[in-house]
């Protein structure tokens, strides 16, 4: 299903004339209602949410000393979460933030193994709304935790660093406040959706082509399509490693904020 | 001069966090950084040029930031 309504939906696959993917392809309507269309990603979306949820409650849920498989592997990853991100990045007050981390981790990381799912092969985190979604929700909580943490003027205050001229001091602030309000989510944004963006492009790229040799009437051609979904295959096993660190990244930026906000003065 | 590096550790303490997250995270900050220098000054510089008629601020502007991304980079992250 993915795969063919990618291909009809905006790649054309002529005799002689190969046209490569598009952002087009992302945009995939399902339902149109008029006020409103129900699209893939929105779907996949939902699918994502409810998947997060059923991990959560079925990894805690009859949670014992000894525990069952499921919930060895939820640990696993709680774990990983909790001391690798949480506490590495936010120091001593971690767990408070905790919930939020490893909420995003789990939404973020979901999305993006969307992307090598079977019959769904659709990563809603290539949609800009989602990255952007996810980026505010750590753009509210990290200037939050920072304006609580220092008051209101105390926190533009903590934004420059000790020991500079005076002088300097209101040009670094210029510096120091554009990063803090706008390259800080700009990147965490843009890095997400360009990752996942690209890589299922150059995924869509191998096989939208090797089905174009395939189907050429010079037989040359239907045997380098071979090679063409090899690489396919190759870059989509490379697309899942791309996709966790992609997640662990997220979730670790987010923590990082939360624990610069968070730490005291110097 | 005590180092002034919330960044580098966030706990207070001696910073005991593991390579690659620490890695991560430094990168990912001082791209920032790199970023944010030219694009505030240059955005300055544009809107004085606008704003003098003029045309060689921008390009000042830009090359300034640049130097004071680096500067707050150091600042941040150089010190030992």
């Amino acid at each position: 299903m993915s795969l063919s309504a990618a291909l009809t939906s905006g790649a054309v696959v002529t005799a002689d004339e190969f046209t490569g993917p598009s952002p087009a392809d992302f945009y995939q309507p399902m339902w149109d209602f008029g006020w409103i269309e129900i699209t893939r990603p929105m779907l996949v979306l939902v699918l994502v949410t409810i998947l997060a949820c059923w991990i959560m409650l079925a990894g805690s849920r009859n949670a014992s000393v000894v525990p069952s498989k499921g919930q060895f592997y939820f640990e696993q990853i709680y774990d990983f979460v909790r001391g690798g991100i949480a506490r590495d990045m936010i120091g001593p007050n971690y767990k408070k933030y905790l919930p939020l981390i490893f909420g995003l981790f789990l939404f973020v990381l979901l999305s993006n193994l969307m992307a090598s799912t079977p019959f769904v092969q659709n990563p809603p985190s290539a949609r800009i709304a989602v990255p952007i979604a996810a980026t505010a929700v750590v753009y509210i909580a990290y200037h939050y935790v920072g304006f609580k943490k220092h008051g209101f003027l105390g926190y533009f205050k903590f934004m420059v660093p000790a020991g500079l001229a005076p002088a300097m001091v209101p040009v670094i602030f210029l510096l120091e406040a554009a990063t803090f309000f706008l390259i800080r989510p700009l990147t965490l944004a843009l890095r997400l959706f360009g990752n996942m963006f690209a890589g299922h492009m150059l995924i869509l790229v191998f096989v939208l082509g090797g089905e174009f040799l395939l189907f050429h009437d010079n037989w040359l051609f239907k045997l380098f399509s071979v090679g063409a979904f090899g690489m396919g295959f190759l870059m989509q096993i490379f697309e899942i490693l791309i996709q966790a660190l992609q997640a662990y990244v997220f979730a670790l930026l987010a923590a990082s904020y939360i624990g610069t906000a968070e730490a005291d003065e110097h | 001069m005590s180092p002034a590096s919330p960044n580098l550790t966030p706990s207070g303490g001696k910073d005991e966090r593991s390579g690659f997250s620490r890695g991560s995270d430094l990168a990912a900050q001082i791209v920032s950084y790199l970023i944010a220098g030219p694009l505030t000054f240059g955005a300055i510089g544009w809107g004085l040029d606008a704003l003098l008629s003029t045309h060689f601020l921008r390009p000042i502007g830009i090359i300034v930031g640049v130097a004071l991304s680096m500067y707050v980079i150091w600042l941040r992250y150089g010190r030992p």
